[in-house]
């Protein structure tokens, strides 16, 4: 046996402890684990910029509030007679504004998501500040606007001869939340995992 | 040899260990895009269409006092006491031709605008004369407006910031002129308008 002492490894041992020394030093120390690698295949594809409807008063209409006149610059509200008892006060405003995005997403359905029926979307709004669930003007901390954001059940479409899942999302705007007018702007993520 | 495959063995185990404490990659695509929406300016008026108050009965057997008589004070006219009736100059005889009724709370305003825009709320009319009977008139005479707490003018200028949250409220008050009233009644005809636009 000792007369094996100087002889190298086998080559099995050699790439098992090989392996190990690779599992043992990844990911590297103070580096970030790489995220989650998408199976092959599936890639998910998105617009380069989102540019939702401008919002101004007609929006206020379409909420539910009840104006005298439906100028889109100005919007007045009647309170009914001065006298009465309990003279109204301004109502809550309903400034829900809602924007769909029919096709926001899709994913081409082959390797490990072909066979898939169900998907889990999650769709997340982030603010130019990180903050989530709003936009935000840039360089306005104070100034942003609270969003939900629900997604809109996928769908089968063919293009090209290729299957594909597209899918939308629906954004609640909380009007009721912003301080000032002007462009409003963040990032939409979206994640796709086929279950 | 022996010892070698136990090596190997070995360091097969400890493989297989770590192996089973890495997560498999899950099956997931994500990506981001960027999104932006323009939010127009916005403004909100609030106000009453009909404005009815009534005028004690002695008001103006208390409030048209001599010269050098105590200042008069402002007389609830309307329910909850939210207007007031009283003499423009306290310090002098009150005149019939200029009786301040003041409607506390009447507009109220949201605006949207630029981070530092303010709002104007501007107040006109077109109908100056109240009847109640021929030759029974009273007239008014100015129409000022004011955000609560700030002074009567024929505008009212505020910054907007804020409030489209919280409205910004604010009153109205018309210079009225006595002089030619003769009777008690129910005196009809006189308006205003408000207007408010962003700056």
């Amino acid at each position: 046996m000792w007369a094996e002492r100087g002889r190298l490894p086998s080559i099995g041992l050699r790439l098992a402890g090989a392996a190990l020394v690779s599992l043992c030093t990844w990911p590297a120390a103070g580096v970030p684990p790489a995220p989650p690698r998408p199976a092959v295949g599936f890639q998910i594809e998105l617009p380069r910029l989102v540019e939702l409807d401008s919002i101004g008063g007609r929006d206020l209409l379409a909420t539910g509030n009840a104006p005298t006149n439906g100028l889109v610059t100005g919007l007045s509200f009647d309170l009914g007679s001065y006298s009465a008892a309990g003279a109204s006060r301004p109502h809550a405003l309903r400034a829900r504004v809602v924007r769909r995005v029919e096709k926001l997403w899709r994913v081409a359905l082959e390797g490990s998501t072909k066979e898939s029926d169900a998907h889990e979307v999650r769709v997340e709004l982030i603010a130019p500040d990180g903050t989530v669930g709003a936009l935000g003007v840039a360089g306005e901390p104070a100034a942003k606007i609270a969003i939900r954001a629900v997604p809109l059940n996928p769908v089968r479409i063919e293009e090209g001869g290729t299957a594909f899942l597209q899918g939308g999302v629906e954004l609640e705007l909380d009007l009721a939340t912003a301080r000032q007018a002007g462009r409003y702007e963040g990032s939409i993520s979206v994640t796709v995992i086929p279950r | 040899m022996k010892n070698s495959m136990k090596l190997l063995a070995l360091v097969l185990v400890a493989a297989a260990a770590l192996f089973g404490a890495v997560q498999p990659a899950q099956a997931q695509a994500q990506g981001t895009t960027a999104v932006s929406v323009n939010v127009n300016g916005i403004v909100i008026l609030y106000y009453y269409s009909s404005v009815n108050v009534t005028m004690p009965a002695d008001l103006l057997g208390s409030q048209a006092v001599s010269a050098g008589a105590a200042a008069p004070t402002a007389v609830a006219v309307a329910t909850g006491a939210e207007a007031t009736l009283a003499n423009p100059t306290s310090a002098t005889p009150v005149s019939l031709a200029a009786m301040n009724l003041d409607i506390l709370n009447a507009w109220s305003v949201r605006s949207l605008n630029t981070a530092s825009g303010t709002t104007q709320v501007t107040i006109s009319g077109t109908q100056d004369t109240l009847t109640a009977g021929a030759g029974n008139v009273i007239t008014i005479d100015d129409r000022q407006v004011r955000a609560t707490s700030g002074a009567f003018g024929a505008t009212s200028t505020f910054p907007s910031a804020g409030t489209f949250v919280t409205p910004q409220t604010g009153d109205v008050r018309l210079v009225l002129d006595m002089s030619a009233t003769t009777a008690t009644g129910n005196f009809a005809g006189g308006n205003y308008t408000l207007t408010a636009v962003n700056l």
